[in-house]
């Protein structure tokens, strides 16, 4: 499709790295980089991508950063577009066009125009434009031809890139609206990231069984933790444990609040976002 | 619609979920850590302050 090309062409690969075919390595690389923001500034979340796109880009140069910074939360967070449109009753291959669609759509310049005044979150002004962008498409017949000189997101990439764990029931899957799966989606698209940055740092000191052993408890209560047994696995003293247990909730705290800074505007609304996702994902309801 | 050929791009289909004890969530991630407690984690009240305590204890491990 010439639109695809014309936008590809337009945008460099650090722009565009849903539509170019990246190595596992390039993956890896801008996995690290944002597994070190933050690292060395204690306390302090820097200039998230969402507070940078907000502020838009007045010379050449902040253009071209707002533009990265949107492709790079567009890469993070398909995975809650596509599993949307999913649930809307598309096939996986149109939900995959789609998806890519929806891609052009938001990367080609003035979606923030179109979008919201008000603007607001990432993650809510994202699904209403997908959910106006789905009832446009649905005017139309959706029946790309594959293949040809279009290039397609390389989904295995993705895929390989950022594995998800996240387990879900049959009857929830069946039953929870679109919108439901979005937040969901997104929730462990959050917490996953959180937990893989923390693995990469436990990871570059060499210790990568200590994450290994310890993740499992990052949510235990106290009394569900056996030191002893830790102890004994990890071969080291059960205060020493205890110490790696604590600095590890902290850190995998701060880790996952550094992500959801990266989708609001302010510091402010990490609390709020992480609320609203924990509510979505409220027992009761499910 | 076959939800089960959507694999990891939606999710793993389990067909016996087990509740989370603390919070009855179904939802899982890694290592069978329940998402809601994961996210829930982060509302609570800690000081934190950057990598150096993790990264300096895990330096110390012999």
């Amino acid at each position: 499709m010439n639109e695809w090309r014309a936008l590809r062409d337009r945008c460099t690969d650090s722009f565009w790295p849903c539509l170019t075919r990246q190595t596992s390595l390039e993956s890896r690389s801008l996995n690290s980089a944002a597994a070190n923001e933050g690292a060395s500034r204690p306390g302090v979340f820097a200039t998230t991508r969402w507070s940078l796109i907000l502020s838009g880009g007045d010379s050449k140069g902040a253009e071209k950063e707002t533009h990265a910074a949107l492709a790079e939360l567009c890469r993070i967070y398909w995975r809650p577009i596509f599993a949307f449109i999913s649930r809307r009753g598309y096939s996986a291959e149109d939900a995959e066009d789609l998806t890519q669609d929806f891609f052009v759509m938001i990367l080609e310049g003035d979606w923030l125009q179109h979008a919201d005044p008000s603007r607001g979150r990432f993650r809510s002004l994202l699904l209403k434009s997908l959910q106006n962008f789905l009832n446009d498409a649905a005017d139309r017949t959706y029946a790309r031809k594959r293949g040809g000189d279009v290039s397609f997101v390389s989904w295995d990439a993705w895929m390989a890139e950022a594995p998800s764990q996240l387990s879900i029931s049959t009857e929830t899957l069946n039953s929870w609206p679109a919108e439901r799966l979005f937040d969901v989606r997104w929730a462990a698209t959050v917490v996953e990231r959180a937990l893989r940055r923390l693995r990469e740092e436990c990871e570059r000191k060499g210790r990568l069984r200590v994450f290994d052993v310890l993740s499992a408890y990052l949510t235990a209560e106290r009394d569900d933790v056996s030191c002893v047994n830790l102890a004994k696995t990890l071969g080291v003293p059960q205060a020493t444990v205890k110490k790696l247990l604590y600095h590890m909730r902290q850190r995998y705290r701060w880790l996952l609040r550094d992500e959801v800074a990266h989708t609001v505007e302010n510091p402010a609304d990490i609390e709020d976002e992480l609320r609203y996702l924990c509510s979505a994902l409220a027992a009761g309801s499910e | 619609m076959n939800l089960y050929d959507l694999t990891d791009s939606h999710a793993t289909i389990t067909r016996q979920p087990s509740e989370c004890p603390h919070c009855e969530s179904e939802l899982r991630v890694s290592s069978g850590l329940c998402l809601r407690c994961l996210l829930q984690a982060g509302l609570t009240e800690d000081e934190d302050s950057g990598s150096e305590n993790l990264d300096t204890l895990l330096s110390q491990i012999e």
